[in-house]
């Protein structure tokens, strides 16, 4: 049974107690680390309600491992900027939720793959985040996503989640592969519990450069009515529907009567960047995670490898990144060198522009776009990569590409179900245009009233 | 007389200058004077690259840049951005260094330095910001370590380097390149020039001459250079390496080599073919810095430089202009100079500062702080008035530099002040009547004999009579007698 923030708030003291419980006894591998001494620190709107973190964002005196071998046994000596506000806020961090190795799509996690809360057969994502909420252990899981860590994941289990425009919330803490491109973002069961959990983390953080320097207001624009979207104009683009699955397709036909229903204007569109955006989003995640991963060498913290000299030990070392961060490195390595920089690197900073400025024009005519957020349902638990993409890219589709190279904000609501399994749709708007994404998420899923499928 | 540079020597300079003055590292909030401080003890997450980390620009050192650069009548470029360079070094925490690249925050500009022939212009390519990695500390020789400790203080800390058109034609005019730079920073506080690894040089070098004719020569650089001194010995040291090769016929490499400072020999460290890729990119972590009105709030408070406060010492005080060079080096000189000149006559203020002072000072490797104005004015001012001789101000000078106390209180307890004229004289009078050899050779000519017998009365008067009067007077008996 999928529960809200507010059921938990409700229980009062036994609610933490009752996840940790439930937590230890899951086996769907949603879970790295249990925190079982966790306690309430300050209090706020969130207090006494249990959350989990991805296990890239740093918890002071909890082993953070971005489920890589090479991090085994790091103990942060510091709280990231998000579990600062979280703590403040009152909210007990129960535990850290596994995840893609520094959530890299297609990377294996050292605890294995994070199977589906609604059918152990099928896969829940790239990161656990979303079977911890669809499984009911929590009513919230924060959790960054760069090329669809978060989204993925809440497509295929049925929850809603949110990545806001980039800079909302403070990287401090957040152990990024791909700094530019990457942001934390929240999933939870319903539209208003992403709003309240996004509410405490975002503002200005001055550690972190790219932060921004006014705090969005997430619940401003949530509208009341019959016809709440009157006004607003949505756009399809089509090219965001080219690998759809039919049956995916048609929930998502669904879906657009739906907004109109709720008296928006919808229209299909083309972007003519969007056959660029995998491509480049491939090439910039590449070669940040190449200087991001460097400082992985074994001198100062984590595992170090024995050998004669420092030169072998740092190769030996850097041997524990999993193959598919490793392939990662060495691409990145590779298209930073003297002139691969200039014909790869370079031109992808300049398409990346192009890209934008592709989004800015789009939307000073739509207040949004939609699009599935996956392909297909949950997939099989045994397919090829864990983003169910099939080779090794670093985003899962071009819209997922797209909102991180541009830093859009975008949310992902399930917008029904195809048997027992959830489909997700995704909403995107303009750079700091959160809002209109909060106030059509927010009307959407009172629109549809959806409901998650029973567990098989 | 024009400089021939018969080996048409080539001297460039990239200078690292430690912005230590900045109180904060580069990227984070430690103190950037761990000097003192036991090893890895100055050190927070950011600069210890601890993932999940984010760096934070101190405008403290955007500020001290432009400052430099203003100072290097350099360009100051508006929007300004940072690289990533990539190596793997164990000092390197990140394993990359932040630095500029194409769009470095200060273009172009000169340094004007006293060249073989007279004044020489060195031109400024460029100078960036960067953060310095920690420090290795091998323990045995560098070539064969048995281990090697890293200290993170130093990581972090904010640098800036400037780097110079290949304009020096020999190690003394990189010497004094040097010299004028570090006066020339010292002057903008930006820098204190004392802590170690201050300020370190790599030099690029090359003959380009054989046999009296011109040729590319081959550029070798000298890394890590640790003082001006040092400079200056391994540029001669790769210029007779050079020729000698040249000589020999044997081809030279463009390569990179090290400074043994023992030995005065530079040894190959690697050669540029091989040389590493560092794979510069955008930093992402650090969004490009607009500099806007900045300059021109800097440029305000700019203080006056060593060049132009020299030619308005000459003109102000009408000081010969080896002394204003002289008293320029330093601020703090230049300061206490003019603090002297306004309470007593320039020109004695400036031979007592330049020529006195400065050079106990020196000898005793003392900063200017150790002497107060107020307490060389009561020197000059006793001299002046004939209540001690000129013998007698210099040993309060050396006397307040090691003992400390008061001039006037050592005069008394020393017994300086000037004995009366009648002392003199009668002593004058005694002295020619006790040498009558030394009177006789005046007369007939020798003109030593008379420093003799004023020599005498000085003894007479235990050093406490004024010189010239002695022998005003000396000179006065022996006409009369």
């Amino acid at each position: 049974m999928v529960q809200t923030i507010k059921d938990f708030q409700a229980a009062g003291e036994k609610a933490v107690a009752k996840s940790l419980n439930k937590m230890k006894k899951e086996d769907f591998g949603i879970f790295a680390t249990i925190c079982e001494n966790a306690k309430p620190v300050g209090s706020g709107s969130l207090s006494g309600v249990p959350i989990v973190l991805s296990d890239n964002i740093s918890l002071k005196d909890i082993e953070t491992t971005c489920r890589s071998q090479i991090l085994k046994g790091y103990i942060p000596p510091f709280d990231g900027a998000a579990v600062e506000k979280l703590k403040n806020a009152g909210a007990v961090l129960i535990g850290k939720t596994n995840m893609a190795e520094f959530g890299i799509l297609g990377a294996a996690s050292t605890c294995g793959p994070v199977s589906n809360p609604l059918d152990k057969t099928k896969k829940g994502g790239p990161s656990g985040s979303a079977a911890a909420v669809s499984s009911g252990i929590v009513p919230a899981a924060v959790c960054s996503d760069a090329g669809g860590l978060l989204r993925v994941s809440a497509s295929y289990c049925g929850t809603v989640s949110f990545k806001p425009s980039y800079g909302a919330v403070s990287r401090y803490g957040l152990i990024y592969y791909a700094g530019s491109l990457e942001q934390i973002g929240v999933t939870a069961s319903t539209v208003s519990d992403v709003v309240a959990v996004l509410d405490v983390l975002s503002g200005h953080d001055a550690r972190d450069t790219t932060s921004l320097p006014e705090k969005i207001n997430y619940s401003a624009k949530i509208k009341s009515g019959d016809k709440p979207l009157t006004g607003f104009k949505i756009g399809i683009p089509l090219e965001f529907l080219e690998d759809v699955d039919t049956s995916v397709l048609r929930t998502f036909e669904e879906s657009v009567a739906v907004f109109e229903k709720l008296g928006a204007v919808c229209e299909k569109i083309s972007l003519k960047t969007a056959s660029w955006m995998q491509p480049v989003h491939d090439i910039i995640a590449a070669g940040e995670s190449s200087a991001m991963l460097s400082r992985y060498d074994g001198t100062r913290f984590g595992p170090r490898a024995k050998a004669d000299n420092w030169h072998d030990m740092v190769a030996q070392t850097r041997a524990l990144f999993g193959p598919v961060v490793q392939r990662r490195i060495m691409l990145g390595v590779h298209l930073l060198t003297t002139g691969q920089y200039q014909d790869y690197y370079m031109k992808s900073l300049q398409i990346r522009t192009l890209i934008v400025d592709e989004f800015d024009s789009v939307f000073n005519n739509y207040d949004l776009l939609i699009s599935p957020t996956t392909n297909t349902v949950a997939p099989d638990l045994n397919g090829v990569c864990v983003g169910g993409c099939g080779f090794e890219l670093s985003s899962y589709s071009a819209a997922m590409a797209g909102t991180d190279l541009a830093g859009l904000p975008v949310a992902t609501v399930p917008c029904g179900n195809i048997g027992h399994l959830p489909v997700g749709l995704q909403m995107m708007s303009g750079y700091l245009m959160d809002e209109n994404v909060i106030a059509a998420a927010d009307a959407f899923e009172k629109a549809i009233d959806f409901v998650l499928p029973e567990a098989v | 007389m024009v400089y021939e540079n018969p080996d048409q020597v080539m001297v460039g300079l990239e200078i690292h200058v430690q912005l230590n003055k900045a109180n904060t590292k580069m990227f984070c909030g430690c103190t950037t004077d761990y000097t003192d401080e036991a090893a890895n003890t100055c050190l927070c997450p950011s600069c210890m690259a601890l993932p999940g980390t984010t760096p934070v620009l101190n405008e403290k050192c955007v500020d001290y840049a432009i400052k430099i650069g203003l100072a290097l009548n350099s360009e100051i470029e508006n929007e300004t951005d940072f690289f990533m360079k990539n190596y793997f070094y164990p000092d390197l925490g990140n394993g990359y260094q932040v630095t500029q690249f194409d769009k470095p925050i200060v273009k172009g500009g000169y340094v004007v330095i006293e060249g073989e022939d007279g004044e020489l212009k060195v031109r400024i390519n460029r100078a960036h910001m960067e953060d310095d990695p920690g420090k290795m500390v091998h323990i045995g020789s560098i070539a064969k370590s048995a281990g090697s400790l890293i200290d993170f203080n130093r990581s972090g800390m904010p640098l800036v380097e400037i780097v110079t058109e290949p304009d020096m034609r020999s190690a003394k005019e990189a010497r004094r390149f040097l010299d004028k730079l570090r006066s020339i920073l010292e002057y903008l506080d930006v820098f204190d020039g004392s802590r170690e690894g201050a300020m370190k040089a790599d030099a690029n070098i090359s003959v380009n001459s054989f046999n009296g004719k011109r040729i590319n020569g081959t550029r070798v650089e000298v890394k890590n250079i640790s003082s001006h001194k040092a400079v200056e010995k391994a540029i001669n040291y790769e210029i007779m390496r050079q020729k000698d090769a040249l000589r020999k016929g044997k081809t030279l490499i463009q390569e990179t080599r090290h400074y043994d400072e023992d030995r005065n020999v530079t040894i190959s460290l690697r050669a540029k073919e091989t040389a590493d890729d560092y794979r510069y990119f955008p930093d992402f972590d650090l969004v490009p810095y607009v500099v806007g009105d900045r300059v021109k709030g800097i440029r305000a408070t700019l203080p006056e430089l060593p060049d132009a406060k020299r030619d308005r010492f000459v003109k102000e005080y009408d000081i010969s202009d080896a002394h204003a060079k002289s008293l320029v080096t330093e601020r703090a000189f230049a300061d206490l100079f003019e603090n002297v000149a306004s309470k007593v006559d320039p020109k004695s203020a400036a031979s007592w500062v330049a020529d006195i002072v400065k050079g106990e000072l020196n000898y005793r490797d003392l900063p200017v702080t150790t002497i107060s104005a107020e307490d060389i004015v009561s020197v000059i001012l006793m001299v002046s008035q004939k209540e001690i001789s000129e013998e007698s101000g210099v040993f309060i000078i050396r006397t307040l530099l090691d003992d400390g106390g008061k001039p006037a209180d050592i005069v008394k307890e020393k017994g300086l002040a000037m004995v009366a004229d009648d002392f003199i004289a009668a002593a004058a009078k005694e002295a020619i009547a006790e040498n009558p050899d030394a009177v006789s050779d005046y007369k007939a000519g020798t003109e030593k004999a008379l420093n003799f017998i004023v020599g005498k009365v000085m003894q007479k008067s235990k050093g406490k009579a004024d010189a010239r009067l002695a022998r005003e007077m000396v000179l006065k008996e022996l006409e009369n007698s």
